[in-house]
């Protein structure tokens, strides 16, 4: 199964790229599992954004609707196919 | 003086040039201060049908008993006037260090009479008031201005000082001081129409507290909170601290909420290229704090001018990154930042003035409006630029702009008025009502028009309610407007909330003044304000017909990648209005009722129709 973290705003700056893709062996994976894998991944530009289990507080995780509107991911554990097999990373946002 | 506010203030008449040392009275105390002793001040004193313009009308400039003090992140004052250009009551901010000074002159503030009939400077040192001739600085822009003060007459006053848009009365014009803003609703106008082309203060006073030990501990504590959040990666003020406020534009374009191209549009190809990351990454930066503040989060950026040069300049902060930036198809930071610049040169509220642009490009689009020699096109820098600078000094089609988005769609007619994105002629801040329904009826019913302060912002974009849903949000709202009414009597800066329990706000306030308020009595406090406020509104001629947002919002679907073709459905919308004014126990028209007005304290200023 092919699965797809797209990175938003400050995300695609700490990372260097627009999206991460990683291709699991069966279709039980989770949004837990791929971002555990883009952390491996990404190690040398410091992309940690799990701590005990949980998303670090300010790390927001989006997936895409059918109509292309996007809805809050609360638990890590929700189940990839269940979103599309992708997920969208941004972080917190404010005005001034 | 038993804490940390002095308990007078100075009036300044500025038709004969003298003042006079105000006790505060003891009724006016427990509105604590900053918004709260405004808005009563305010209300108590002026006739709510004035001209915003007259000489009738009052400043009321005011600290918070936190300002001056070592609390972080409550630098700020505050201005409470009536609006020229919303024509409701205004309540203004700015940080910057201006606030602490006026606290070491020895006074909460000072309430500003009369109109002179010459261009003058006001000198404040400590409780002595100095007016001086501005006939040295008459047509430099604030920066010029405050430099020029503080070169030739000291270089330790605190200023502030309006640009050639303020004297020519441009009604979105604004007040600035040094690196900070008082933006919205035309202060720079007022300030104009009493030909006070700028202020400066000195003060030798300290600031006193009513529990020293108690505040230490509070100011320690709040600190660490501050301090923690400004460590974490992810935070929002740590982002703010580290990239300044416009961190979070990937997130507001991946939600199909950036407002772009006057508001047809939900996304913006070049969004990247105007973020705050981008900024940081591409132009020598620098960080800017205001007085005590660790977060810093303000920005100077040097940048390539129109003309081929190199300048220093503030900003851009991110409401200015779509108002003049999305908003007119300007995707070039160099170009956006010069805008920026413009606007503190001119002195003019950078977020009305890029909606009243944008507004004017659409207009022109459809052959309304045309200006000799000057192209008006979207994503065009010289029309934007051009148009600007126009305002700043009404000429040409200037003079209608100048006048704010809805009083321009009057004049230039032809249905302009149902895509003037603005309430009661205060231009959107930088969020889509269409996208976000909250924030929407946040704007509609915002006492001072179109006002993302008291919004559910946070909640919305973050995906932590649903942002389409009409559901909850007339609840949200209120709470909301409530709060921050509350937390703007100490004038904390507005991301000092984002990271601090309520509790610690009364806490402060006994630490500070001795005043003993519980956090129920402090809310509450926040809805009496907000009240007050709505009753001057009705009395100036506003009701129910004014909390609206423009035709756009109804009948035009957003355009663009993830804006799910969002409009809001007009019957629904005047149900939330509703429900809104119910809860705020006001009768269908937003009258509040006796009921109400017996409840919290203020049945004395009723509005009858």
């Amino acid at each position: 199964m092919k699965a797809v973290i797209e990175f938003v705003g400050y995300f695609r700056t700490k990372t260097g790229m627009e999206r991460f893709i990683y291709d699991f062996d069966d279709d039980s994976a989770t949004v837990r599992d791929i971002i555990i894998e883009a952390e491996k991944a990404l190690r040398d530009r410091e992309f940690v954004i799990l701590r005990d289990g949980g998303l670090i507080d300010g790390v927001l995780v989006f997936h895409r609707k059918a109509n292309d509107g996007m809805e809050r991911i609360f638990t890590p554990d929700t189940p990839l196919r269940e979103i599309g097999n992708s997920i969208v990373l941004a972080n917190l946002m404010g005005g001034g | 003086m038993a804490g940390s506010m002095y308990d007078r203030m100075i009036r300044i008449n500025c038709t004969s040039g003298t003042s006079t040392i105000w006790n505060v009275p003891e009724d006016l105390k427990p509105w604590i201060g900053g918004m709260g002793y405004g808005t009563k001040i305010l209300s108590d004193e002026i006739n709510p049908a004035i001209d915003a313009l007259s000489s009738d009308n009052k400043v009321v400039l005011t600290v918070g008993p936190l300002t001056g003090t070592t609390a972080p992140m409550h630098a700020q004052s505050c201005i409470v006037t009536k609006s020229p250009l919303t024509g409701t009551i205004l309540n203004s901010y700015a940080g910057g260090f201006v606030g602490a000074e006026i606290k070491y002159c020895g006074i909460d503030g000072v309430i500003l009479e009369g109109a002179s009939e010459e261009w003058k400077i006001l000198l404040i040192d400590d409780d002595k008031v100095t007016f001086m001739s501005a006939d040295p600085v008459m047509g430099m822009g604030t920066e010029e201005t405050e430099t020029w003060i503080k070169e030739n007459l000291g270089q330790d006053y605190k200023t502030m000082s309006i640009g050639r848009a303020g004297e020519k009365v441009v009604r979105m014009a604004a007040l600035f001081s040094e690196t900070r803003t008082f933006g919205r609703g035309g202060l720079g106008a007022v300030f104009g129409s009493k030909k006070i082309k700028a202020a400066a203060f000195r003060g030798t006073c300290g600031t006193d507290l009513a529990d020293v030990e108690e505040f230490t501990r509070l100011t320690a504590e709040n600190m660490k909170i501050v301090k923690d959040s400004c460590d974490q990666e992810y935070n929002l003020v740590g982002m703010f601290s580290r990239y300044g406020t416009g961190a979070g534009m990937g997130l507001i374009q991946s939600r199909g909420a950036l407002a772009t191209r006057n508001s047809q549009y939900g996304t913006f190809d070049k969004s990247n290229e105007i973020s705050g990351q981008y900024y940081e990454e591409n132009f020598y930066t620098r960080s800017i704090s205001c007085h005590g503040c660790p977060v810093h989060c303000g920005r100077i950026h040097k940048f390539s001018t129109n003309d081929g040069g190199k300048t220093w300049a503030r900003g851009p902060e991110y409401e200015t990154m779509y108002s003049l930036g999305s908003q007119l198809m300007n995707g070039d930071p160099d170009v956006l930042a010069e805008a920026n610049r413009l606007t503190e040169v001119y002195g003019i509220d950078s977020l009305t003035i890029g909606v009243t642009i944008s507004f004017a490009l659409e207009c022109a689009e459809k052959g309304l409006i045309e200006e000799d020699g000057l192209k008006l096109e979207f994503g065009n820098p010289e029309s934007i630029l051009g148009l600007l600078k126009k305002i700043g000094e009404r000429e040409g089609i200037g003079d209608i702009l100048a006048e704010g988005p809805e009083r321009a769609a009057e004049k230039i007619g032809g249905g302009s008025g149902d895509f003037a994105m603005q309430v009661k002629n205060s231009g959107f801040a930088a969020w889509m009502p269409r996208r976000m329904v909250g924030t929407g009826l946040a704007f509609a019913t915002s006492n001072r028009g179109a006002c993302h302060k008291r919004a559910p912002i946070g909640a919305e974009i973050t995906g932590q309610v649903d942002m389409l849903s009409y559901e909850g949000k007339a609840v949200m709202v209120k709470k909301n407007q409530d709060v921050v009414n509350a937390i703007f009597t100490l004038i904390s800066c507005r991301f000092h909330e984002f990271m601090t329990p309520h509790e610690m706000y009364p806490a402060f306030i006994k630490a500070a003044t001795g005043i003993e308020i519980s956090l129920d009595e402090f809310y509450t406090l926040g809805e009496r304000i907000w009240n007050l406020e709505k009753l001057f509104n009705l009395k100036a001629g506003l009701g129910r017909e004014h909390d609206i947002l423009p035709a756009r919002c109804y009948n035009e679907p957003v355009k663009g990648e993830g804006s799910e073709s969002s409009v809001l459905d007009y019957d629904r919308w005047q149900e939330m209005l509703t429900e809104y004014y119910t809860l705020r126990g006001w009768d269908y028209n937003g009258i509040p009722a006796r009921e109400k007005l017996v409840e919290l304290g203020i049945e004395e200023y009723i509005y009858e129709r």
